[in-house]
């Protein structure tokens, strides 16, 4: 009752939640003065880039849980945060690749912040490497967890990247505050939120994708057996 | 206004592929654990 209840709120939440950011992308914030309508990619390219820290945030504490309890439950939050984070992440990436072509005139730049994300990115994607190349469950998990917590380091250096290197990404919170417009803002935030409950959805389902197959692998042993 | 589409597309397809395939993987292993659960009902009578 209570699963199908969280289920059924984050879903609402997370599709009204896009076509509200999707409209407000369009509709309510202004058009750019400088770039036009390319700056509206920056509405789905700010939440895309945001999340995936909040998914690897997710990782890092779930693994020192895991470490902490060797609860097993931790450990399937936290492969599935990684998928999830990582399909986010993919969709960063691209999306960050084609705003780069018409501002900085180039597909790809080696600069802090894109090398940096790509390297999270690599990172992350060694976790998936690494769950799938042990067998033993326990021995996974926490060779994954102890993996899970090093890896985070990754986030604060992409996220800090802009401020401790020269570089060409913009920066959106400055000392004089944000620099972009009140509508601008509200639509990114919108968006933001919107992105983190497609998150919490996928988070969830995929851990039930997890459970399911456990339940499935114990009923096909007891008919074997 | 093409780089503004191409970026819009290509982030909701990813997105949705993988909504898409979580579904669908949710919905064949509900079906699989049903039949092995009435497998194993048949067992027990």
């Amino acid at each position: 009752m209570r699963e199908g209840f969280v289920k059924r709120i984050l879903g609402i939440a997370s599709f009204v939640g896009i076509f509200a950011s999707l409209y407000m992308a369009f509709f309510y914030a202004p058009l750019d003065k400088n770039l036009g309508v390319v700056q509206k990619i920056f509405y789905i390219h700010f939440p895309v880039a945001i999340v995936p820290y909040i998914a690897f945030f997710v990782v890092f504490v779930t693994s020192i849980l895991y470490l902490k309890t060797r609860d097993g439950k931790w450990s399937k939050i936290a492969y599935a945060s990684v998928e999830v984070g990582l399909v986010i992440d993919t969709a960063l990436l691209v999306t960050g690749t084609i705003f780069d072509k018409p501002t900085w005139g180039v597909w790809w730049v080696w600069e802090p912040r894109l090398t940096t994300s790509l390297i999270m990115w690599l990172l992350y994607a060694g976790y998936l490497m690494l769950h799938f190349s042990v067998d033993e469950i326990e021995k996974r998990s926490r060779l994954t967890a102890v993996y899970g917590i090093v890896a985070f380091i990754s986030v604060p250096i992409s996220f800090m990247s802009i401020r401790w290197w020269r570089t060409a990404h913009p920066l959106l919170i400055t000392p004089k505050g944000i620099a972009l417009d009140t509508p601008m803002w509200v639509t990114t935030l919108v968006f933001l939120v919107s992105m983190t409950f497609l998150y919490a959805y996928l988070l969830r389902q995929r851990v039930n994708v997890i459970n399911l197959q456990e339940e499935i692998q114990d009923l096909k042993d007891e008919v074997e057996g | 206004m093409s780089y503004f589409v191409a970026a819009y597309f290509a982030a909701w397809l990813i997105l949705f592929l993988y909504v898409f395939y979580i579904e669908r993987k949710l919905s064949v292993l509900g079906k699989d654990l049903k039949h092995l659960k009435d497998i194993v009902k048949r067992k027990k009578s």
